[in-house]
């Protein structure tokens, strides 16, 4: 149990740094491909609180 | 953000932009990383049964090479080396379907469980590259180490705190060195920018202690019950499948 705990807390440790150091250091032609959709407010929701599990910039699947 | 974004944003360049990387917010990372936990305990769940696997193969390699009648060195390799992939294999299949569900959102995830994806392979041929990596900093930061503390100890007796706290540098160091590299696994997962570990030591300059010191905070918790599986796997009933003594 504590193997699986440190797998998935590392993991969660990485891609929250992952987000901060890389994919938030947008240009500003980077940050015009994400732009939330209109139609979709989930999508919106989630660029604006980033919210882990809830879709980085949301899920537009 | 979705595979299509991360795809224009990949072929705009692997680099990150040149600019001074912002500060990672230690405690904050440290918090949402155990609220994901608590926001994807059904994820967990369902990964989790893959996650034992790595766990139990020791007990399993101890018992395997005990039915072998005395195998070969090349046998014995073999087998350590086939049971290596199959970890490296379940733990790829947790930590890239973590990643998916921290960066990309539960949709991305559940719309393939349990299924073995494209990202999980990707992930495991980083995971044994980072191996390899892993072992040869190893070498190379320990022996010039090694070798001063042999030479001064032929010279005059070493006292054995100075070959721990030797010791326990190299370990900082390499900690240090490994989580340089790790961004590689996250960006690898979500097929994201900066897949490469040059990328990643370049997008982790300035914060590889912070991400250092996040690392150590979210796992220190795990201490306590980590000891006391040690000692009950040490001590109790369980120390007889330690010795691989298998009923049966």
């Amino acid at each position: 149990m504590s193997y699986l705990s440190a797998i998935v807390l590392a993991a969660g440790v990485l891609s929250l740094a992952y987000r901060h150091l890389v994919l938030s250091r947008g240009t500003p032609e980077e940050e015009s491909v994400d732009v939330p959709d209109e139609a979709d407010p989930a999508a919106d929701e989630g660029v604006r609180h980033l919210a882990p599990g809830a879709g980085l910039f949301g899920d537009r699947r | 953000m979705t595979r299509e974004n991360l795809a224009i944003r990949d072929a705009e360049g692997s680099a990150p932009p040149p600019d001074s990387p912002p500060p990672l917010p230690v405690l904050t990372t440290v918090a949402e990383a155990w609220r994901t936990v608590l926001d994807g305990w059904d994820v967990i769940a369902i990964v989790g049964a893959v996650a034992l696997i790595p766990g139990a193969l020791p007990f399993f390699e101890t018992a395997l090479l005990r039915r072998l009648d005395e195998p070969s060195a090349l046998l014995r390799h073999a087998i350590s080396l086939a049971l290596a992939a199959i970890g490296c294999a379940a733990a790829a299949y947790v930590a890239s379907h973590w990643h998916r569900f921290v960066l990309l959102g539960r949709g991305d995830v559940a719309a393939t469980l349990p299924a073995w994806t494209p990202s999980e392979t990707r992930l495991f041929w980083w995971y044994a590259g980072f191996d390899i990596l892993e072992t040869i900093g190893a070498y190379l930061v320990s022996l010039p180490f090694i070798l001063a503390l042999a030479l001064l100890e032929s010279i005059t007796a070493v006292p054995t705190w100075v070959w721990t706290s030797v010791a326990g540098g190299m370990v900082l160091l390499l900690c240090y060195l490994s989580l340089r590299l790790c961004l590689a696994f996250p960006a690898a997962a979500i097929g994201g920018p900066s897949r490469t570990f040059q990328a990643s030591w370049r997008a982790t300059a300035g914060n590889g202690w912070r991400l250092c010191a996040a690392t150590a905070l979210v796992l220190l918790p795990l201490l306590p019950p980590a000891w006391l599986g040690i000692r009950l796997l040490a001590s109790g009933g369980l120390s007889a499948l330690a010795g691989g003594h298998w009923p049966g």
